[in-house]
């Protein structure tokens, strides 16, 4: 019996603490804050202090909550829940060095889904709000999502051959450790492609600029976030800033892979370093220097030079090199 | 170049922000900027050129009767003003001054004001000319806030009206010939 | 501790939301030249919103025309508790030089109290961050209040 009230109590912390909720909201709090703090410099200006999306957290979580009269009351307040369980879920899948939560047979299967979930919210929320707005917002996160998604399978399925060899391997721990034997992946001339695939597909999967076409707040209010305010707002805040961890997270598991301290601590310090450091590479820098794009750019980007990449990289897996 | 502003953006993180401090007390407005109006009630002497030029009508004069004259009271309208200059530049006394302070932020609004109650004598007689001094310039007729005087250069006729008039006294300072003067009409002075 | 947070954290990051009503577009352009790296108001957590339901600021310009006084009556009715309305320039308080004019229906004490005024013809972009400023410290007051 307390094996079993142990597991739990571990698993409890593992959601609700360490790689789960707590640790990946308060670190994509923080590299929310590094974002606007680098690109305010980039752009020579002083700009906010690095926890100010935390100010911005407390703030909603004060303001009132407005239901719109046209919106499904339910679906709208649950919407930004669900895609906060599913994000706060994945970090248990993605090994932080040394250290997984969960691990089993198809953990990039089950983050590919989780993440679609983030996503998915979005929509499902701002569907269900009523606004006309909101619908265009919808219908271009919807496009964004085609077009991220297909080059990101692409990517996966190529890390997946390259560590299986002849079979394909979708376990996030022996994606880790066939990095320990043989280096970062990183460093497979095969695979540099589709880490360049990955690096510009992490913008539009958190909706950064130029690829936050679904939210253009100059064009569209918004989108799909117009009518939420007060604690549902700020969970899709909050939401925001988890995908940049998430997402910044998973390349580092995926293509830098082999570092270890031998201590968890200083495993999850590297960690986060490192994910600052692709933070400011692939989100604040092609922020500061670029413009919005519009959604048929966004698509025949994602389609044609990503998927390139991606692809050029899969075939060369298949081809064993 | 596909992005012009990646240099740029990079050298931008080595260089100091170019943001000025916030609240920076030594932030003046430039030369010529207009802001807060200030209001100087001793050189008045009411000839209410200012509340006839202001097109917004952001100025309000109010009178109230005191012991040998009159008590004056003027009111400018921060939040209704245009700052175009022109009641300082009407204004014959140099009463009215555009400064160049622009912190004219209030969470009352009824703050942003300039008021300022200058007392006006009562002046015995009226404004007269002296004949054969007057050269007709018209310089009199051109001035006078309330249009009272009326010159007629080739007839040479100088008239007042002196209902309208509200002895301000700017035609005195204005005659290049000094001929004008409060007095009353006789064999030497029309009025 | 929480409402304590809440509260500091309402005066920490103050949304805008824009409203020009009729305005010349003078007191627009100041405003958004208070963004620049200039005077850069992001430092003090302001922002620019795309929605009134996002804002705590509502930002108004203009003397309120008779067309958009409806749009901005009901633009103000969307903006969720706690919020402040700051009016730029000397349209909003009295309609300046348009007052009087068959189109135009303000001052804009009709429709809602003005938290904060700033005067100008159009005011100075500092004078604009110094009232939005002031905004920030009178949401932290209606927080407080709000979480009694």
């Amino acid at each position: 019996m307390p094996e079993t009230a142990q597991y739990i109590l571990w698993t409890a912390f593992y959601i609700l603490i360490f790689p789960g909720a707590l640790f990946t909201s308060v670190v994509g709090l923080f590299l929310a804050g590094v974002d606007r703090k680098v690109i305010a410099h980039m752009q020579r200006r002083i700009g906010p202090p690095i926890r100010q999306p935390m100010y911005d957290f407390f703030k909603l979580l004060g303001k009132e909550t407005i239901i719109p009269h046209a919106a499904n009351k339910f679906v709208f307040l649950a919407a930004p829940v669900i895609g906060f369980v599913s994000l706060a879920i994945i970090m248990l899948f993605i090994p932080i060095f040394g250290f997984t939560a969960v691990s089993g047979s198809a953990d990039l299967i089950v983050i590919l889904y989780l993440i679609t979930i983030g996503g998915v919210a979005l929509i499902v929320g701002g569907s269900a709000s009523g606004s006309p707005y909101a619908g265009i917002g919808v219908s271009r996160e919807m496009v964004t999502m085609m077009s991220y998604e297909l080059p990101f399978v692409l990517v996966l399925l190529a890390v997946a051959r390259k560590v299986g060899g002849s079979t394909l391997v979708f376990s996030m721990e022996q994606i880790s450790q066939w990095q320990v034997e043989n280096g970062h992946m990183l460093f497979q001339w095969s695979m540099i492609p589709a880490a360049i695939a990955f690096l510009l597909i992490i913008p539009a999967e958190v909706g950064m600029q130029p690829f936050d076409v679904a939210e253009a707040e100059t064009e569209i209010c918004e989108g799909p976030l117009i009518e939420y305010s007060g604690a549902p707002l700020a969970v899709f805040k909050l939401n925001t800033a988890m995908k940049m961890i998430i997402m910044t997270g998973l390349f580092t598991s995926l293509f830098l892979g082999q570092f270890r301290t031998g201590y968890y601590w200083a495993d999850a310090l590297l960690f986060v370093a490192i994910c600052t450091v692709l933070t400011i590479l692939c989100m604040t820098t092609v922020h500061a220097v670029t413009a919005r794009l519009k959604i048929e750019h966004l698509f025949k980007f994602y389609w044609t030079i990503v998927t390139g990449l991606a692809l050029s990289s899969l075939i060369l897996v298949w081809l064993g090199l | 170049m596909m992005f012009p502003f990646l240099k740029k953006a990079a050298s931008n993180i080595v260089n100091k922000p170019s943001t000025e401090a916030f609240p920076n007390p030594a932030a003046k407005g430039l030369g010529n900027y207009r802001g807060r109006i200030e209001f100087y009630p001793e050189k008045c002497v009411d000839c209410g050129m200012c509340i006839k030029v202001c097109s917004p009508g952001a100025i309000t004069r109010e009178e109230t009767p005191a012991e040998g004259g009159k008590n004056v009271k003027r009111t400018f309208d921060l939040t209704s003003c245009t700052f175009c200059g022109m009641c300082e530049e009407f204004c014959d006394d140099c009463s009215i001054k555009l400064s160049q302070d622009y912190h004219m932020v209030e969470e009352d609004a009824e703050k942003l004001c300039t008021t300022g109650t200058s007392f006006i004598k009562d002046i015995e007689g009226e404004i007269v000319c002296e004949i054969g001094g007057c050269i007709f310039c018209g310089l009199c007729m051109r001035n006078c806030p309330q249009q009272t005087i009326n010159v007629d250069r080739p007839n040479k006729v100088w008239e007042i009206d002196h209902e309208k008039c509200i002895k301000c006294g700017i035609c005195i300072g204005k005659c290049p010939k000094k001929v004008l003067s409060y007095g009353e009409p006789d064999e030497t002075h029309i009025g | 501790m929480f409402r304590k947070l809440m509260s500091k954290s309402a005066m920490k990051s103050p949304w805008l939301y824009h409203i020009n009503s009729g305005s010349c577009n003078g007191c627009d352009i100041e405003l958004v030249a208070c963004l620049t790296p200039r005077y850069d108001a992001e430092r003090f957590g302001f922002k620019l919103a795309g929605t009134p339901r996002h804002a705590d600021i509502v930002v108004v310009s203009g003397p309120i025309t008779s067309q958009s006084k409806d749009r901005l009556v009901r633009t103000l009715a969307q903006v969720p508790e706690p919020k402040c309305v700051v009016s730029i320039g000397s349209c909003p308080r009295s309609g300046n030089v348009f007052k009087g004019s068959y189109s135009i229906e303000g001052p804009l004490e009709k429709y809602v109290h003005v938290d904060v005024s700033v005067a100008g013809c159009t005011p100075k972009p500092e004078a604009i961050m110094e009232g939005l400023y002031q905004a920030a410290q009178i949401l932290k007051k209606k927080r407080e209040v709000m979480g009694k």
